[in-house]
């Protein structure tokens, strides 16, 4: 076991170092020069060639990867050119916005997607399960950012009840200011004991955290579903019938069971697709998260913003994947012994 | 189940807690909320040179404002100003009494301290003050030496290099800026910035113009990247003002909000097209005579722009000080095809490049009529899309370079000067002569006005007529349009004041209805 966790995370620096590679180049030969963007309105020749040799960008590719390298191996990945500030600071400020958007979204669905997908199962074919499955390909083809919106149409727009967007009302965010413990607004003011910034950021996230939840809700429920009529059709399972033990039981403690490892799979998939994939919620409701970050960072060659996030949320995807990995030994009894 | 059961409920009776506490605390009555749609980017003023000047502008002052409506210049921190003979010179009178935020008094010491940084770090538009030496002969007397004629006066006004901030912020540097922090002598001052979330700037009570009673003691610029969602929080009146840049077919619809109020202010905005002079077929006079009758201007005006625009009168806005009246090229198509036919360029090599840059539906739309109108004439136009930054550097060197490349321009202060744009840069060293353009005489006329805008406004303002018109001839750009600025703000707002030479608000005149 501890033998295979080594193994997996000497793959995995290995692996970001081709991300790292890929990035790095992909970023530097595409056409044009963040400088023009990063130097204002009408910077002079001079002031490019002087901003040009400071990032090293009149140096030749490789020796420019050689120093990004050696940078990255200090922990140094280099300002931003549209915000000027250091990218791992503007990562840290806005990770933990993204993580608490995301984990949320992630208990959502498991909490919601995993009892439909069971309940379709059971009810193969039945209206229920009808039901089901429609709502569920109407979640994968409604478009998140259209999603969105029309919940922001209804509940902001309509109803009056939610606000429309950010993470915190400005004069909440002003006046309630509590210490930044975990970065996760919900957290950080419950530890403070406030319950004014806490419901505020709580009537935040509501919107977000439903756009995100109903447009990945459908493949977990889909995929639980699938899973569970293949196991109900198992051996095992008609004897645990034929024996009188409670369906409740049955369908949870057996069937369910034996569909966890791929289900594992698709959930670990899912959040780390989340973590980077939240953009279309993010932008729609300003959410102050990574995804924005790293588009307008994208388009705007800002390099090294989008080498930051790129490296970043590789090693947060496969670290999901390890921890995933190591949770199939949790759940199988067989994996353990072999 | 059971687990499942209740952690569904226990999810599920947060989200009815957090929708039933959701209503939002009341707000206090002088807090004002402006939208927009980029946080600021560069909080140093000896850097900054982009759009956060909307921000910096009501946090610091410059030594001399320019007021575009009486085409003069007006004390700020300097009460008064003077220039030797020879135009070398600028001695300013300062201000009594005047405070940082921080409570630093300012002195002709601090300011000298904090112009010799930004000419020393010559970043944004610091290369305005072309390398001048500052001397504090006492506290309340600053002199400005330059080694050619400048127009210092003018150049103390602008919207970017010509901040005041204090000897202590000097000396704290970049780094401190960048955390949000300031010390100007502005009206507002920075009490909170979230990156990307707000700016919150509260009354500067000690503020040296003084205050009438009615201002907002709190303005909060909330960054709300979506247009829609901005107007979605001005029509429900989260919001009292938006900066965002309106599409302008969305402002018809707008004016129809009995809560809201369009206000259509002048600009010193414009929309230059030049055209390449060096790259095949543009490279050739009576083809780009040509090309300039294709435009339909009155269309882009009506149409494309809604009435928010007006047909150039001339290379540079006439909202723009020193700006006159040219006979500029109509939309003519009999015309363009009989200036084409004598071109004697080839008809298979009637095919020109056209640039829209950075997905400005404007500029795309533009472009479309264009190539609509080029089409009847037997010109092909193919319209190459890509973001600023990218085109820009293109266009700059000849081998990547496109046949025109409209882009949005405006002055870095109060001056119609034409260097940037025509005056003669080699290929290594063009910024903004993106016609790749070089003739001698213009280059003369331009040195010779540029010397005189310190001194002979009229012999300078002569002078460069004569450049501009002869860039004319050449047929080196079209002029496309001059913009307007549209502000949408909440009907019950008041006090909404501009002024082209600052792409601002200035907040401390905003005040609601009634109070």
């Amino acid at each position: 076991m501890t033998r295979y966790v080594i193994q997996r995370l000497i793959l995995m620096v290995g692996t970001l170092i081709g991300v790292l590679t890929v990035t790095f180049v992909l970023t530097h030969i595409l056409p044009g020069s963040p400088v023009e963007v990063m130097l204002g309105h009408r910077p002079t020749p001079d002031q490019i060639a002087a901003a040009k040799h400071e990032l090293s960008l009149d140096l030749p590719l490789w020796r420019q990867y050689l120093r990004f390298l050696g940078e990255i191996g200090r922990g140094q990945f280099g300002k931003s050119f549209l915000t000027n500030q250091p990218v791992l600071q503007d990562i840290s400020q806005r990770l933990m916005a993204t993580v608490e958007l995301t984990t949320l979204a992630m208990i959502c669905i498991i909490l919601i997607g995993v009892p439909i997908g069971v309940l379709s199962a059971v009810k193969a074919n039945s209206p229920i399960d009808h039901f089901v499955r429609s709502l569920s390909v109407a979640g994968v083809a409604l478009p998140a950012f259209m999603m969105g919106m029309l919940l922001q149409m209804v509940f902001y727009g309509w109803l009056g009840w939610l606000p429309l967007q950010g993470r915190m009302t400005s004069t909440v965010l002003l006046d309630h200011q509590f210490p930044t413990v975990t970065g996760l607004y919900l957290v950080d003011s419950l530890l403070a004991h406030d319950w004014v910034a806490f419901r505020d950021a709580a009537a935040h996230i509501v919107l977000p955290l439903a756009t995100l939840t109903l447009a990945n809700l459908p493949l977990v429920a889909r995929t639980t579903r699938n899973l569970m009529v293949e196991a109900l059709s198992e051996d095992y399972v008609r004897t645990a019938f034929a024996y009188s033990l409670p369906r409740r039981d049955v369908y949870f403690r057996y069937a369910l069971k034996a569909t966890l490892i791929p289900l594992l799979t698709v959930i670990g998939l899912t959040y780390g697709y989340l973590l980077g994939g939240a953009v279309v919620a993010e932008y729609v409701f300003d959410w102050p998260g990574i995804g924005g970050y790293v588009v307008r960072a994208i388009t705007q060659s800002d390099y090294p913003a989008a080498v930051g996030v790129t490296l970043f949320l590789a090693a947060a995807y496969l670290t999901i994947n390890l921890i995933v990995d190591l949770l199939y030994f949790a759940v199988d009894p067989r994996l353990r012994r072999a | 189940m059971k687990i499942f059961s209740k952690l569904t409920a226990a999810a599920l009776a947060v989200a009815c807690v957090a929708v039933a506490w959701q209503a939002a605390p009341a707000r206090a009555e002088t807090t004002l909320t402006v939208v927009d749609g980029i946080d600021v980017k560069d909080w140093d003023p000896a850097v900054a040179y982009g759009h956060e000047s909307y921000v910096l502008n009501n946090i610091y002052d410059p030594l001399t404002r320019y007021n575009t409506k009486e085409g003069k210049l007006e004390p700020a921190l300097a009460t008064s100003w003077s220039v030797s003979d020879d135009g070398l010179a600028w001695t300013f009178k300062l201000r009594p009494n005047v405070k940082f935020h921080s409570g630093e008094p300012m002195t002709a010491q601090s300011i000298k301290t904090m112009l010799d940084r930004n000419i020393k770090m010559n970043q944004g538009a610091q290369y305005l003050w072309g390398g001048a030496e500052v001397t504090a002969p006492d506290d309340s007397t600053l002199v400005i030496k330059t080694k050619d004629p400048l127009p210092i006066d003018l150049i103390s006004s602008g919207s970017y290099a010509a901040e005041i901030y204090s000897a202590a912020a000097a000396a704290k540097g970049n780094a401190w800026f960048q955390q949000g922090h300031e010390d100007g002598t502005g009206p507002y001052k920075v009490t909170q910035w979230i990156p990307n979330q707000q700016i919150v700037l509260e009354k500067n009570p000690d503020y040296w113009g003084g205050w009438k009673g009615n201002e907002a003691d709190r303005i909060i610029v909330r960054i709300v990247s979506e247009v829609s969602t901005q107007l979605q929080m001005l029509r429900s009146g989260e919001a009292d003002m938006t900066f965002a840049t309106l599409p302008f077919d969305m402002v018809k619809t707008l004016q129809q909000d009995p809560n809201i109020k369009i206000d259509i202010v002048e600009s010193w905005q414009y929309l230059p097209a030049p055209i390449n002079t060096k790259l095949p077929p543009t490279d050739n006079l009576k083809f780009r005579e040509a090309l300039t009758h294709i435009m339909d201007y009155d269309t882009v005006s009506s149409q494309i722009y809604a009435g928010l625009a007006s047909v150039p009168q001339g290379p540079t806005p006439m909202a723009m000080p020193g700006a006159s009246k040219y006979e500029m090229p109509k939309f003519d198509l009999d015309l363009a095809k009989k200036l084409l036919d004598e071109s004697g360029v080839p008809k298979d090599q009637w095919k020109i490049t056209w640039v829209a840059y950075g997905g400005v539906d404007v500029l795309k739309n533009v472009a479309l009529l264009y190539q609509a109108n080029a089409a009847k004439v037997g010109v092909k136009v193919d319209i190459v899309q890509g973001e600023w930054g990218v085109m820009w550097d293109k266009q700059k060197h000849l081998n990547t370079s496109f046949n025109v490349f409209p882009f949005r321009n405006w002055p870095d202060y109060a001056t119609i000067q034409p260097i940037s744009m025509f005056q003669t840069q080699t290929d290594q060293n063009v910024s903004f002569n993106l016609s790749h353009y070089s003739n001698p005489q213009v280059d003369k006329w331009i040195d010779d006005g540029t010397k005189l805008e310190a001194v002979d406004k009229k012999a300078c303002a002569e002078a460069w007529r004569k450049a501009y018109q002869q860039v004319l001839d050449d047929a080196a750009a079209m002029f496309i349009a001059d913009t307007k600025r549209i502000i949408a703000h909440r009907a019950n707002l008041e006090g909404i004041t501009t002024d082209p030479a600052y792409e601002t608000v200035f907040f401390r005149f905003l005040h609601r209805t009634g109070s």
